[in-house]
């Protein structure tokens, strides 16, 4: 009977992995095998060595599609995390009547990329968009720019989109997160005079911390994933100031034909994101990333 | 026990038949069609997507056995990501749309490309082609790989005969013209080019052509495959006329921001007086430039080695997919586009066919069959980089191009360019 049990463990996590090593593990090793060939997809592989790896990092527009992907993940944590936590701290002030706003702010999270890429692109229109048609209808002509044509505003152009996206998003999951706080903390710092805005920065915020470290990760690997809104508002311009690492990864590939050099660089990014990874589960361990319970 | 015994094999053979009956009667195609041809292709406007409508209906009428899919992208979809993943794909096209010249020579290479000079020459395309039609097409001077669909003039001025005529300005045909037209236009507040050049190219060919005219055609060609430099003081005089352009403020300050078919659509509104781009215009004008009065000028004359006469064109066909399993069947589609009926569709489009006998029996425009007869009379004409050369140099210019019309320094712009393309040499 105990022999027959020894494999019961393994039996049970089989379909699991199975599953991982299927749709991650090996898909992982043959784009990294692939990285040490010029290919075009086609044609006869001929092996490079660590030649497209050398390469990578002698790309210029590579270097700087991270120092976007980098400044993209700066804009977000404020405009989707840090928005995303004052709406849900909005609303839980404002007591029962807040389905509305909830389903108001999380309604973008809902509606295809490609169709917000493309309703925001007109949004930003140099001529006929509503913001240039705001400012100069209010005399601010000489704050109409154009928006996603301006290496200086492009980037920041599409971090508002996703802020607007996202910042929903994450009000949900942090509002899940202050409606399971004990009612009797809240009313023992109201008794004590504390407003509104101090109980939620000194009590609730505290209080669903492993909530916010999740966001911040969810936030930080999720900027590496980006593409769709990138590609179709921008794709990558004005003069690679949008470019950001899947942008380029698709011009390598699809555009250059250039397969080996293409899982190069995938291959870094995913490394990459794992050290990103790794560093945050340090941090988090180091500084106490303990759950609060109550 | 015994009824059931005998009952069970009986069940289970009846269930199995009905099984068996109901997986045949679902596996069973809907139609009674034994053969789908799949003919991939960018889109070229309403006018001619409804044309190839057309010669499905008529081919599958001629051949009851055999269905065509048409799969038609969005233009830059097609040329970047579209056709490669398609080609890629378990039901890949089995004839699709290229440009002549690398890109057609590259799918060749690939074993994506059949050698259909044996059909061509055949009684089906016979005396449909004269021999200079089939230019680009073929691969070290051995075989053919496209059945020729149009010429197009990828580069020129077109202007809005009202704002021209409002203004008494004349066609200009030096560049300093041209710069005094463009300075009379921006004082009358209305803007003088406009140009989309989000995905880089319309900018990009036309400072291919202003390259090509400015260095000479020999090191164009010779800058555009890697081997001369990209920021040679020739090629930084040469984005000098770019860089003027950008610095006067004669074109949108969007132009970087723009997607072209944005732009086409300011132009045929009349909110900028010229538009820089192919003959393909003219196939976009027929749903969307109705009522505007407009017309077309080659790029004027500039100082430079090159053929001032110039034109920047290619020739565009379909390539036969060698993995096809129907090559015979989709030859016999491509011979409707060839035919004299098909050539006439393409005519009234707006397009500029290749056939022998492109506009005959046809109402066509007067500016298509003129543009036709500018490609097919040019003393000289010159690929774009992206489709005539190699497409990573070609990249890299096309970032510099991008750079200097926004306002940015010529020569940084293209020391930028050069340093990549050093990296690919």
């Amino acid at each position: 009977m105990k022999s027959d049990r020894v494999w019961t463990p393994y039996l049970l996590v089989a379909p699991a992995v199975l599953v991982f090593a299927f749709v991650v593990l090996l898909p992982a090793l043959l784009n990294t095998g692939l990285s040490f060939v010029d290919w075009s997809g086609t044609n006869q592989m001929v092996f490079v060595g660590i030649d497209n790896f050398t390469r990578a990092f002698r790309d210029d527009i590579y270097l700087t599609a991270y120092r976007n992907t980098f400044g993209y993940i700066a804009l977000t944590l404020i405009l989707e995390v840090a928005v995303g936590l004052v709406m849900a701290g909005v609303v839980t002030m404002q007591g029962r009547r807040t389905a509305f706003y909830r389903i108001a702010f999380f309604v973008p999270v809902m509606l295809p990329m490609v169709v917000i890429a493309v309703l925001w692109s007109f949004v930003y229109s140099d001529d006929i968009g509503l913001i240039n048609t705001a400012l100069r209808s209010t005399g601010f002509d000489a704050l109409a720019l154009v928006w996603l044509g301006n290496p200086a505003t492009a980037l920041i152009a599409i971090s508002v989109v996703s802020g607007w996206i996202y910042a929903g998003f994450y009000m949900a999951i942090f509002f899940a997160a202050l409606q399971r706080i004990p009612t009797h903390i809240v009313e023992a710092a109201t008794l004590d005079g504390a407003s509104q805005w101090r109980i939620f920065f000194s009590v609730k915020v505290p209080m669903i911390r492993p909530m916010i470290e999740i966001a911040v990760l969810l936030c930080v690997t999720g900027a590496f994933q980006s593409f769709d809104l990138f590609y179709v508002m921008t794709n990558g311009g004005p003069d690679h100031a949008t470019e950001i690492v899947t942008t380029y990864l698709v011009e390598v590939v699809f555009r250059f034909n250039n397969l080996g050099y293409g899982a190069a660089l995938a291959t870094i990014m995913t490394i990459v994101v794992l050290a990103l990874g790794l560093i945050f589960a340090r941090i988090r361990s180091k500084v106490g990333g303990v759950d609060v319970e109550y | 026990m015994a009824i059931r015994n005998v009952l069970k094999p009986g069940m289970t053979a009846a269930a199995i038949g009905v099984t068996l009956a109901l997986a045949v009667s679902g596996c069973a195609p809907a139609s009674s069609s034994d053969v789908v041809i799949r003919i991939a292709m960018g889109a070229s406007g309403d006018a001619v997507d409804s044309n190839f409508d057309t010669l499905k209906t008529q081919y599958e009428t001629k051949y009851p056995d055999r269905t065509v899919e048409i799969i038609v992208q969005e233009d830059d979809v097609y040329q970047t990501t579209g056709l490669s993943t398609l080609l890629s794909s378990r039901e890949a096209p089995d004839a699709y749309f290229e440009w002549s010249g690398p890109r057609m020579r590259n799918h060749v290479a690939d074993g994506d490309g059949a050698d259909i000079s044996e059909y061509l020459s055949g009684d089906a395309f016979d005396g449909r082609f004269d021999d200079g039609a089939f230019t680009g097409m073929d691969v070290d001077g051995s075989g053919i790989y496209m059945v020729p669909w149009t010429g197009d003039v990828t580069d020129i001025v077109w202007y809005n005969k009202t704002i021209f005529s409002d203004l008494g300005l004349d066609v200009p045909t030096t560049w300093d013209e041209f710069m005094d037209v463009c300075a009379a236009i921006k004082a009358s507040g209305v803007t003088p080019i406009v140009e989309g050049n989000k995905d880089q190219w319309t900018v990009g060919n036309w400072a291919s052509h202003i390259a090509s005219r400015v260095v000479g055609e020999d090191v164009y060609a010779e800058t555009m495959n890697g081997e001369a430099p990209m920021n040679s003081p020739e090629m930084v005089d040469a984005m000098g006329y770019l860089a003027e352009i950008a610095r006067e403020g004669y074109i949108n300050d969007s132009v970087n921001a723009l997607p072209d078919d944005e732009a086409n659509t300011q132009f045929f509104l009349g909110r900028a007086a010229m538009i820089v781009i192919g003959s393909w215009l003219m196939a976009d004008a027929q749903t969307d430039g109705e009522g505007l009065e407009f017309d077309y000028f080659n790029t004027p004359a500039l100082d430079g080695a090159g053929d001032q006469e110039s034109v920047l064109g290619i020739s565009t066909g379909f390539m036969v997919n060698a993995k096809s399993a129907h090559i015979a069947e989709t030859m016999d589609f491509l011979e409707l586009v060839a035919s004299a009926e098909g050539t006439k569709l393409w005519a009234q489009a707006g397009l500029a066919p290749m056939t022998i006998d492109p506009f005959d029996g046809v109402d066509a425009d007067e500016r298509t069959v003129s543009l036709a007869t500018l490609m097919s009379t040019a003393p000289t004409v010159v690929a774009p980089s992206d489709s005539g050369y190699d497409i990573e140099v070609a990249a890299a210019f096309y970032d510099a191009v991008a750079n200097i019309i926004g306002g940015g320094n010529v020569q940084d712009a293209l020391d930028t360019a050069e340093k990549r393309i050093a990296e690919i040499r």
